[in-house]
This record gives structure tokens, C-alpha cells and sequence, in this order.
């Protein structure tokens, strides 16, 4: 589901933000250079001669990782897609347990207070097992009209 | 052409499948510095250390000790053999380096115009440790199994470290993948569709 959510606020008019998955593929993108680098001193070199600059390494990756772990689990948590319409900016945060059979979402649109919904599986997905995009795209679609309405 | 979220999903799912090679190297790296061993974790091939260790034991390396008495178990590796050897050291040897008389000398009066009582005893500038090994099960030393002209094993470039810790038999499975090519390749490929697979649910 999360896959077409840029299809659908796109159609809302959104345009998508990558400023936080960039940062997290600029992290993913350091740790495995760190790593590479640290393979090639390694097959390169003596292990006495290079056992500091592998410590030094280490250390490096040890901190980027947890920047990457701390990202990912506090800063990006839920969010799934992040667009702007002109000044404003859309945040669409959504989780799911996986006992439930509900795909739970939180709007976010400028300052407004965010909408809190959910909706359940067997709606927006045929029985065979493919999502029915227009029915989806319906659900949040109004939702994004709510919030539109309520400023006006 | 590709769309830029397109894009990125999929440095995404390669960055994943990266990362986990990445964190199993550095981790290993960082095994390696804790214990000062090239090698930190390696696993018994032959039996010619049983009964104490059967092929397929995991054993744990640490090498941060000066020197090695003599009982204790090594790993070694000769320059230009590629496998390293699990034995137990049966002989020892310090070479101690004694500086020349100048130099005793020297550090004499460096002793006295620093105000020192005391002047230096030691004379030693440095010194090492050559070790001879045997196989608990092999009737005979490793002087076969050393480099050409090789007497010793020295303390310093050949030993890897000393076994502090083992897991029985857990290593069988590295040596099912190192025999069987097929395994090894299998192995890798599960590795990869795990990774790839991993932001899927």
C-alpha cells in the first residue's frame, strides 16, 4: 500500500520530498564505503601495519551506524511519504500490527491538526489478494478534502 | 527513463543487502582489534588435536598477551600457508636483545643528569619468543609443517593467537560450505533474497 501513495498525492497535486530517505541512503552509502575501505586496507596490507587505521574505522562506522539506526527508528519512524503543494507540506505517517487487519495512518497538512485513521484490509484489497488502488486512493482522498475544508 | 523515488527504492534494496555484509565485516574487524588477531574466530579442520579438540570446534583467539607459556594452545600460521594451525606449544625460547656497552653507558649518565638514584639494570632493548608446537594426536613435532629453514615459530609474526574459549562442533557448518561449492553459493544467494526481501512485509 505504501508503494502507491506517491501516486496518489501526486495526483493531489504533491510533490514528493526525498530529503529523508537522501539522508538515509547518504548514510547507508557512508557505512558501506567505510566498510570497502576497511577491506581493501585489509587485503592491502600487514594487519600490524594497518590495525590502527582499521580501529579508526571501526570507530567511524560504529558512529554513522547508530546515526543510520537513530534516523531510521526516530526520525523517519512512520513517515512513508513527505510532499510540498506550493508551501505546503504533506506528511503521511502509517503503521500496521500485525495481528490486526488494519492499515492505521496519520495526515499531516501545514499547521492543521493531524487526521488519525485506519482502514481495514479486506476493503481496499480484492479476494484475490490485489489492491483495488481506486478504493485506496478514495480513502485518502477524502481525508486530504477534510483537511482542505477545514481551512477554508 | 527511471523515476527518482524508483531510484532510490532501489539503491534502497542494494544498500540493504551492503549493509549486512558491511556490519558482519566491521564486527569482524572489530573482533580482530579487541584481540589483536588477525584471525579472532577460527574453526578446527583436522583431528590431530583430539581428544581436547574435534574438527568442526569454533575456537576463540586472543593475542594481546606478551608471551606464551608453554602448554598453552596456539593457532599459527606459516608465511605463504594459507591454513592456519591449532597446536599446543611443547618449547619455548626468549632471545633477549642486550644493548652495547655505549649505550649502557649513555643511559647511565641520562639516569644521573635526570637526577636519578638509581641507575638502569636492564639492560635489554627488546627482545622474542620462539615456540615449537606438536599436535596432542600427531606422534611427531611441526618442524615438517614450518617454512623452509624454519627451526621456530616466532612469537610475534607467526602466532595468531592463544584459544581462550571453544563451541563444540558449531564450526561444522563453515566446513560443509568450504567443501561443498554448491552450499557456498547457496548460502550467499539465501543471504541475498533475505536482504532484498527484508522491507517486503
Amino acid at each position: 500500500m505504501d508503494l502507491n501513495l506517491f501516486f496518489i498525492f501526486e495526483s493531489l497535486g504533491y510533490v514528493e520530498s526525498f530529503s529523508l530517505i537522501d539522508v538515509r541512503l547518504a548514510l547507508g552509502i557512508g557505512c558501506c564505503a567505510i566498510s570497502g575501505a576497511t577491506f581493501y586496507l585489509d587485503k592491502h596490507s600487514e594487519f600490524k601495519e594497518s590495525i590502527n587505521l582499521v580501529a579508526a574505522a571501526i570507530v567511524l562506522y560504529s558512529i554513522l551506524a547508530s546515526v543510520l539506526w537513530g534516523w531510521s527508528k526516530f526520525v523517519e519512524k512512520n513517515i512513508k511519504f513527505v510532499g510540498y503543494k506550493k508551501s505546503q507540506k504533506l506528511i503521511f505517517k502509517s503503521s500496521a500490527n500485525k495481528t490486526d487487519n488494519l492499515y492505521s495512518y496519520e495526515i499531516k497538512i501545514g499547521d492543521n491538526e493531524p487526521i488519525i485513521g485506519s482502514i481495514e484490509y479486506n476493503k481496499v484489497f480484492n479476494e484475490n489478494g490485489f489492491l483495488d488502488f481506486e478504493e485506496f486512493k478514495g480513502y485518502l482522498t477524502k481525508e486530504v478534502e477534510k483537511i482542505d475544508k477545514k481551512k477554508q | 527513463m527511471m523515476h527518482p523515488r524508483q531510484l532510490r527504492q532501489q539503491i534502497h534494496q542494494g544498500l540493504n543487502f551492503g549493509l549486512v555484509l558491511a556490519s558482519a565485516f566491521m564486527f569482524w574487524k572489530f573482533l580482530s582489534v579487541l584481540t589483536s588477531s588477525e584471525s579472532p574466530v577460527v574453526v578446527v579442520l583436522s583431528g590431530s588435536m583430539e581428544p581436547a579438540f574435534q574438527r568442526g570446534d569454533v575456537l576463540f583467539l586472543y593475542n594481546r598477551d606478551n608471551y606464551v607459556d608453554v602448554g598453552d594452545i596456539v593457532v599459527y600460521q606459516v608465511k605463504d600457508k594459507s591454513i592456519p594451525i591449532v597446536h599446543r606449544v611443547m618449547n619455548e625460547h626468549h632471545i633477549e636483545y642486550t644493548t652495547s656497552a655505549q649505550q649502557q653507558q649513555q643511559q647511565q649518565q641520562q639516569a644521573k643528569s635526570s637526577g636519578s638514584e638509581y641507575s638502569p639494570l636492564v639492560h635489554t632493548s627488546g627482545g622474542k619468543q620462539l615456540l615449537l608446537t606438536k599436535g596432542d594426536n600427531n606422534p611427531v613435532n611441526d618442524l615438517g609443517l614450518y617454512g623452509r629453514n624454519q627451526g621456530y615459530l616466532n612469537r610475534d609474526d607467526d602466532i595468531l593467537g592463544v584459544v581462550k574459549g571453544y563451541v563444540p562442533f558449531v564450526g561444522y557448518i563453515t566446513i560443509l560450505i568450504t567443501e561443498n561449492v554448491y552450499l557456498k553459493y547457496a548460502m550467499i544467494g539465501f543471504m541475498a533474497i533475505s536482504a532484498l526481501l527484508s522491507n517486503e512485509e
